[in-house]
């Protein structure tokens, strides 16, 4: 029997929801019962178009975000990237989107156009950073008995002055940073909530110290915005880890 | 927000393991996780004709249109043909090995990269500095001739720039006028360079259509070679050669698995059909037009204003040629660093127009004093650059050979071997060997050294560089093979498994 092109690729897609993700090109053919050769073109056209990804070691598939449309589903929300894309059109700065999770901090969307200097000071020395503050002040049993060392001449290396930074950060929802973690920047960061209003991540802003001013209240209201968005793209983190990192 | 779910008209019928995963997507959120390491150079930005842009300059037909008759006029007109048909053939062979990779990952490695998935660590570097030594000195190469073609209409407009000092500023110029315009991004100048060469092939295969065939041809410039056969199938691989060079913007390209496989097969072809059409015009006798008009041959009747415009045009062909190949060499430098095997400058990408600039400056500097060593040598009376030439072409044929290798073992791996690319990677391996041996035979005949001594350091390479950095850098190793690998955002929510990869980093992984 000679299926339909359309069939054999329906058929190729349901396999791979049935095998699931990493099911082998292989796999994919004797499920279908389809010629090889005839599997692997489809399975490459599938992939040229976003219906189907590869796997890191690229002989595995899972399926792909357009199969959304292939179903005549809604148009898609937005996405994480489309609202950090808008927000970085609007401003001068690097926009960055760190989340937290059951390691600590991560560095989720980098600024394309501004790649952060000294990252692993940023994740490395929570008390440091503007992002590391609102992980600190909304996670505190995440970094519980850390020393806080001097990175800069300017960096918070008492407890009890961290504390009271801490407290106004909880407060305001907003940290900041000046030549903290690096001399000569300077950062702004808000919290980034999930559906169930957990704290999860922060958005931030990173730049000059002679062009970024952290008092600036439009650029506190703009993240603040963006990341009330954010929440909404974010919902509820669908991992096991959130309970032990945002419970 | 309340789910959404496929609608009823959907062609994916309900109860089905899709129709459920479609439906648990929208209730499914995840934090972005896998992000592609080479998302900095920006992806999806290039259409289909810009990539093809970047092959048919590297490629530069109307240069090769010219420079291919030219050089059959030193052997039989059967040979000639015969060869160029051989070199076509094996092409085609080639970019269907290539192929292979690119209807299957993106990468701004190209070959190197593909080598990584195929062949193992050693063969890859091999494949790097093979691939370093072809875009580097093929860059050097059309520069220099580039440059020459630039003093040459200088002179047509009464500015003297042959000596030493003016021509080496002649290239400089050249060089830095280039990287300027491959750092702002060569989206633009890529088109402008297709139209260039465009016009300039058709006014080429207008004069070889309209050439008579009873027109005198001009004289070799050089006694014919014993050899001559043979260094003309080189000489036509290498004009062929460059349709692998699409593979570097794979990462930036809209539909890089469609577009960069689609130019990487039909670019030998197209190419190779022009340089038959060239074939036939010698073999027929009406190449003697365009051959005396670029040569100013004494044939009467020859319009010197043709003459310029068609060095004009082979000027455009060959400066575009170099800048795609410095668009090739800084993508791949660029993955080494970001693979930590290069130090971190070569990993600097432009805030505005994410282009590689630490990587473009340094492939800049490096051909740019190439360029000038070969422009000190020129004016010394040496010999025009043979061993660079074939040193560059010995190498690209490495390259192939080793693709074609790392094809059939990378199908093996991920379970998607055919028979037909079985035979066309086998056949494929083999001319490249026997062309190689030739290569080196012609080198060892003809009393030269630095040829087989050069590519026997490419060959080696591999393993010394392996070697080196086990030493310093072992967490390089671990860290090759760089691709743009799919991101959270291109994957159905729910769909996916995920692990960390050599790099650390969050990747799709087969479910456990």
């Amino acid at each position: 029997m000679t299926a339909h092109p359309v069939q054999r690729a329906l058929a190729i897609l349901e396999a791979v929801a049935r095998l699931g993700p990493g099911a082998t090109a292989r796999q994919i053919a004797v499920f279908t019962a389809t010629p090889a050769s005839t599997a692997y073109r489809l399975l490459n056209l599938l992939v040229a178009d976003g219906y189907l990804v590869r796997i890191e070691d690229l002989s595995g598939f899972a399926l792909g975000r357009r199969t959304r449309e292939l179903a005549g589903a809604e148009p898609e929300e937005e996405s994480y990237e489309s609202v950090l894309t808008e927000l970085r059109g609007r401003v001068r700065f690097g926009i960055h989107l760190a989340v937290f999770d059951g390691t600590g901090i991560r560095l989720a969307s980098r600024d394309p156009d501004h790649a952060p200097a000294g990252e692993g000071t940023l994740t490395g020395h929570p008390h440091a950073s503007a992002v590391g503050k609102i992980a600190l002040a909304f996670h505190p049993a995440l970094f519980a008995d850390r020393s806080l060392p001097g990175v800069t001449h300017r960096t918070i290396t008492s407890p009890d002055v961290l504390s009271a930074e801490l407290a106004r950060v909880r407060q305001r929802e907003i940290a900041t940073e000046v030549e903290e973690s690096r001399i000569g920047r300077c950062a702004v960061a808000v919290p980034v909530r999930d559906a169930h209003h957990v704290v999860c991540g922060a958005l931030t802003a990173l730049g000059g110290s002679a062009g970024l001013r952290v008092d600036d209240t439009d650029l506190a209201d703009l993240l603040h915005t963006y990341a009330a968005r954010l929440a909404g793209v974010f919902g509820p983190v669908a991992t096991g880890r959130r309970t032990e990192t945002c419970g | 927000m309340p789910p959404r779910a496929p609608r009823p008209s959907s062609p994916v019928p309900t109860g089905t393991a899709l129709h459920e995963a479609i439906a648990r997507s929208f209730s499914v959120h995840e934090p972005p996780r896998a992000l592609s390491p080479l998302r900095a150079l920006g992806r999806r930005q290039l259409s289909g004709v810009e990539v093809m842009a970047q092959s048919i300059a590297t490629t530069a037909p109307a240069a090769s249109m010219i420079g291919l008759p030219l050089a059959m006029l030193g052997t039989s007109v059967l040979g000639g043909v015969l060869a160029i048909v051989a070199s076509v053939a094996v092409m085609a062979l080639i970019a269907l090995c290539v192929s292979q990779f690119t209807r299957r990952l993106a990468a701004a490695g190209g070959l190197y990269t593909f080598v990584t998935k195929g062949a193992g660590r050693r063969r890859a570097m091999t494949v790097g500095v093979a691939m370093a030594v072809k875009y580097c000195g093929s860059a050097a190469l059309t520069l220099y001739q580039g440059g020459q073609e630039v003093i040459r209409l200088l002179g047509a407009l009464g500015i003297d720039a042959r000596g030493p000092a003016g021509s080496a500023a002649v290239h400089c110029l050249v060089t830095a006028v280039i990287l300027l315009v491959v750092v702002r991004g060569v989206r633009r100048a890529m088109l402008a360079i297709l139209v260039v060469e465009l016009c300039s092939l058709a006014l080429i295969v207008g004069l070889l259509l309209s050439g008579d065939s009873g027109a005198r041809l001009p004289q070799p410039g050089s006694p014919a070679s014993s050899h001559a056969t043979l260094l003309l199938v080189l000489s036509a691989m290498f004009a062929l050669a460059g349709f692998e060079s699409a593979a570097f913007l794979g990462p930036e390209a809209k539909r890089p698995l469609v577009t960069v496989t689609r130019t990487v097969l039909w670019t030998p072809v197209i190419c190779g059909a022009l340089f038959l059409l060239a074939a036939w015009a010698v073999s027929s006798g009406r190449a003697g037009m365009l051959l005396n008009a670029y040569t100013g041959g004494a044939d009467g009747g020859v319009d010197p204003g043709l003459g310029t415009a068609l060095h004009l045009g082979v000027m455009c062909s060959w400066l575009a040629s170099a800048m795609a190949s410095f668009n090739a060499a800084s993508h791949l430098f660029y993955t080494m660093a970001v693979e930590r095997i290069l130090p971190s400058p070569f990993r600097r990408v432009h805030a505005t127009h994410r282009t590689p600039h630490g990587a473009l400056v340094a492939v800049a500097v490096l051909v740019c004093a190439v360029c000038l060593a070969l422009n000190a040598a020129r004016h010394s009376a040496a010999a025009p650059p043979v061993a660079l030439r074939l040193t560059v072409q010995g190498a690209l044929v490495i390259a192939y050979v080793l693709v074609t290798l790392a094809c059939l073992r990378f199908l093996a791996r991920i379970g998607e071997s055919t028979p037909l690319v079985k035979v066309a990677a086998t056949l494929a391996s083999g001319a490249g060997t026997a062309l190689l041996g030739s290569l080196l035979f012609v080198s060892v005949t003809g009393h030269d050294k630095v040829v087989p001594a050069a590519l026997g350091a490419v060959a080696v390479s591999g393993v010394v560089v392996v070697a080196v950095l086990r030493r310093l850098r072992p967490g390089a190793l671990e860290r090759v093979g760089v691709f743009d690998s799919a991101e959270s955002d291109d994957v159905l929510p729910g769909s996916a498994s995920y692990g960390r990869n050599a790099r650390g980093l969050d990747s799709l992984v087969r479910r456990p």
